[in-house]
């Protein structure tokens, strides 16, 4: 797979150092990254991403909500849910509001490889 | 406003559940014990630095970890071993640290919650340092769990209705 532009959203800091760290370890480039969701819809018009990792519990608006203006906008648009909230329920929203797949913290690079490697394979 | 303080024990044993997976899978710390306090409590002794998330929906609780500072002190030497912490910003990544081990640990309660049909919001980590005590107000329901670690202690307080106060733990009178 060729390398990959990404948008990191995550209001930890943590979490986006060590995304950024599997990120560019797997080849890809993280073209930008945004704490809240109202300033992910604006960093995706900016950064044109192909893929974004997308936390749900944040300020202002919630990763569920900024999926669904993304989508909206992008229809395209792959995201992946990257979040501890594992409740049966919230994944049911995060894939309706359009996410292409979630994986669970403590994220694992192997387990974040291997879930955009899914869905670059059925999106592409 | 939803609330039923009998739900108190089943997060307290999802709380401690997790934690025990988060802390071992996060930092190699393993939890040694926990003890529980009932609910007559009129006030909540803290430790040096406290994480407070709200648990929404059919939960409806705010829950306060307060760490003891050899804990976060493990916390963060584990956690930020591999990313590069600039100088001058050590307690900025102890109080991130500490933020994203609560809302990993909460994050994860929420699956031992499957049979809840609605959702279960979880509110944006906040963080105080120094605070001593948080005194009960008129009709809040207090709750606590200590958890001793091979480095230090947690103690996990449990406060509701979760309406009754904002985020920072103030009355909502």
């Amino acid at each position: 797979m060729s390398a990959l532009k990404v948008l990191i959203v995550d209001d930890s800091l943590i979490a986006v150092k060590k995304l950024t760290l599997m990120l560019e370890g797997m080849g890809h480039q993280v073209v930008g990254t945004a704490g809240t969701g109202a300033k992910a819809v604006d960093a995706y018009r900016t950064g044109n991403p192909d893929l974004v990792t997308m936390d749900i519990t944040m300020p202002d608006m919630n990763g569920v909500e900024a999926t669904a203006r993304i989508i909206e906008e992008f229809p395209a648009a792959r995201i992946i849910m990257v979040t501890s909230h594992g409740q049966e329920r919230m994944v049911i929203d995060s894939l309706d509001a359009g996410a292409k797949g979630y994986v669970l913290k403590p994220v694992r690079v192997e387990k974040l490889s291997d879930m955009i490697d899914k869905v670059m394979a059925r999106t592409t | 406003m939803t609330f039923n303080k009998t739900i108190i024990p089943r997060v307290m044993a999802s709380i401690l559940g997790q934690t025990r997976e988060v802390l071992a899978a996060e930092a190699v710390i393993a939890v040694d014990g926990a003890e529980t306090f009932d609910c007559d409590v009129t006030r909540l002794h803290l430790h040096d630095m406290t994480v407070i998330a709200g648990l929404g929906g059919p939960i409806s609780l705010l829950i306060a970890f307060s760490f003891e500072g050899s804990l976060v002190e493990a916390l963060f030497n584990r956690v930020t071993a591999d990313i590069e912490v600039p100088p001058g910003e050590e307690d900025l990544y102890r109080r991130e640290t500490a933020g994203e081990i609560v809302n990993t640990i909460l994050g994860l309660c929420t699956t031992d919650f499957q049979n809840i049909e609605e959702s279960i919001a979880l509110s944006p980590p906040v963080i105080i340092e120094d605070a001593r005590c948080i005194h009960r107000p008129k009709n809040a329901v207090f709750a606590n769990m200590r958890i001793r670690t091979e480095r230090g202690i947690v103690s996990v307080s449990f406060v509701g209705p979760r309406d009754l106060f904002d985020d920072h733990l103030n009355y909502q009178s």
